[in-house]
């Protein structure tokens, strides 16, 4: 069934519409089969304002990274849940958390917020409190190549 | 609105910050069940003031819902209990009177397997428990006033349902401690509880109608001690941020009593507890009063008693208390206006102490995960704000990645 509804994917043009139509003030392109969204998000009225880059490949998995302000990690730590690069990590793949037959504006944006917010409080406290699973030791071992890594991802999602 | 919104999440952190502040609820149930136990042990059957049908009930901080931690965990909770008998000072001598309860309270000791001797203070009998235990114990020795002299009171504007629980207490550096007279220092903690719960009974209503609307129970089902407002959260954290500044001071510090009575004054209901703790900071000193050229704090239920009066001697003690006024606000100011939760923290934690700004900031945290997971979290359209009020709601996920 999931397989199914999963086979239904949301053009492009339609993610683009609804991210445009959730976060007016934000901007999207759509370039090479893939959508571009950018824009800023703030998970509290007394967090920071943070500026999002979203990149959307249909049938792949959304890739964020935040664009400002830079990461602060404090020395000695890592920051948490986050791909190579600082890529975010916002949902476990192939679990069905996202599909593409779900609309970015309604879940990985949302989640990125989310992600934002755990992130300042990390960095009160150093302890991540929004939850998620952590990759076996092992396998972050063998991680080294990023672009082997980011194809993995992707080839999980679809 | 902007600003609003700012307010509005900086009292969420306010809150959590109170809510570790406040003596938890096990702590609180030990606490209850000792004061409990000597109730009974001066009520059993060979208890020698058992036919005065004594009560015994809490006053302060315990009573109003305002005790905070101490700072360190070697220091204990000082809960004040009153130990009200029946008779009047016609009958018993302000020594008389002491020496009954004493005699029970300290018979109450090794009756419990305890080895702390009793202290005497001038007003009280300190019970002293172990070094496990977390709490110290004075108990008040206290008849009810006169008739006559709550008429006085009633005279002078105190209301007749608080005049009616002013208690007479004794003190053993009065001339007159030791026969029978009846000039006796008085006091009334339950009706200055009366007096302090009428001023915040609005945001009690409230915040009990929703807490107990969250259980799917009635108001009254919900306990007293579990229901908080906003001037009681708004005391918590005035009296901690005094507790920090004046740690080497301790002397000369603002007492509690001061700063609940102004707080209680200066509030208005304010159901932010941002704007609440702003507006007693800036309407306390409105409350300072000036009588016969002295400065002038009245307890609200006993009009010629002033809480000030010792700042007359020792004008440090005022001056301490406007010197800690002025920081207290402008280090809730410097806060409030700091951009990112961490740096908002960052401000708090040495005003308030790390370990209950980082329990505050983990319960923020869990708070969000546990309303996401079950589908009560939502995102603010536009801003991405995250709360309750947003019109997309967080889909349940899982955070991945190392």
């Amino acid at each position: 069934m999931a397989r199914k509804m999963g086979s239904k994917k949301i053009n492009l043009a339609l993610q683009s519409l609804h991210l445009k139509k959730l976060f007016p003030e934000s901007t999207t392109r759509i370039q090479r089969n893939s959508l571009v969204w950018e824009g800023n998000l703030m998970p509290t009225p007394i967090s920071q304002i943070y500026t999002l880059r979203l990149r959307y490949k249909l049938a792949k998995s959304p890739q964020v990274n935040v664009l400002k302000p830079e990461f602060i990690i404090p020395e000695g730590k890592r920051l948490p849940h986050t791909y190579p690069r600082n890529r975010l990590c916002l949902y476990y793949p192939g679990s069905g958390d996202w599909r593409g037959d779900m609309l970015l504006s309604k879940t990985i944006v949302p989640w990125i917020s989310e992600w934002l917010y755990y992130y300042e409080l990390w960095l009160v406290s150093g302890e991540w409190y929004g939850g998620g699973i952590h990759p076996k030791k092992h396998l972050f071992g063998l991680w080294t190549n990023t672009k082997d890594i980011l194809k993995k991802m992707g080839d999980i999602a679809t | 609105m902007f600003y609003q919104d700012r307010k509005t999440e900086f009292s969420r952190i306010l809150e959590h910050l109170a809510e570790f502040l406040d003596i938890s609820e096990s702590r609180f149930k030990e606490a209850e069940g000792r004061y409990q136990a000597v109730g009974k042990w001066l009520e059993r059957d060979d208890s020698i003031v058992k036919k005065y049908n004594p009560a015994i009930y809490t006053q302060g901080s315990f009573r109003l819902g305002t005790v905070i931690k101490p700072i360190t965990d070697e220091e204990k909770y000082d809960i004040d209990l009153v130990c009200e008998l029946n008779l009047t000072n016609k009958q018993v001598s302000q020594k008389l009177l002491k020496g009954l309860v004493g005699i029970e309270v300290k018979s109450y000791v090794p009756a419990n397997n305890m080895t702390n001797p009793v202290k005497e203070s001038r007003r009280c009998w300190t019970l002293n428990y172990s070094d496990e235990t977390h709490f110290h114990m004075d108990i008040l020795p206290c008849i009810p006033d006169s008739e006559v002299f709550k008429q006085i009171l009633t005279g002078r504007g105190v209301l007749g349902s608080i005049a009616e629980h002013s208690i007479a207490i004794t003190d053993n550096t009065l001339p007159n401690y030791d026969y029978l007279d009846e000039d006796w220092l008085s006091s009334n903690p339950k009706g200055y509880s009366e007096w302090f719960k009428n001023r915040m009974k609005i945001q009690f209503e409230t915040r009990r109608l929703i807490a107990a609307k969250s259980i799917s129970a009635k108001a009254e089902d919900v306990p007293e001690h579990k229901v908080k407002t906003t001037l009681q959260r708004a005391i918590q954290l005035l009296k901690r941020h005094r507790d920090i500044m004046f740690k080497n001071n301790t002397e000369n510090k603002p007492i509690s009593m001061i700063i609940t009575t102004l707080s209680a004054h200066a509030y208005n209901n304010e159901d932010n507890l941002y704007n609440a703790l702003d507006a007693i900071i800036k309407g306390m000193p409105n409350y300072i009063l000036t009588k016969n050229g002295a400065l002038w704090i009245p307890n609200p239920v006993n009009p010629d008693e002033n809480f000030a009066d010792k700042w007359k001697e020792e004008p440090k003690k005022e001056l301490n208390f406007r010197k800690w006024l002025v920081q207290i606000e402008k280090d809730l100011e410097v806060a409030v206006n700091q951009i990112g939760i961490h740096n908002v923290a960052d401000r708090l934690k040495p005003v308030f102490g790390d370990r209950v700004v980082n329990e505050a900031i983990k319960r923020m945290g869990d708070d969000f995960r546990s309303k996401r997971e079950c589908g009560l979290l939502s995102v603010a359209a536009g801003t991405g704000n995250l709360g309750n009020s947003g019109s997309i709601t967080v889909r349940n996920h899982t955070f991945y990645g190392s």
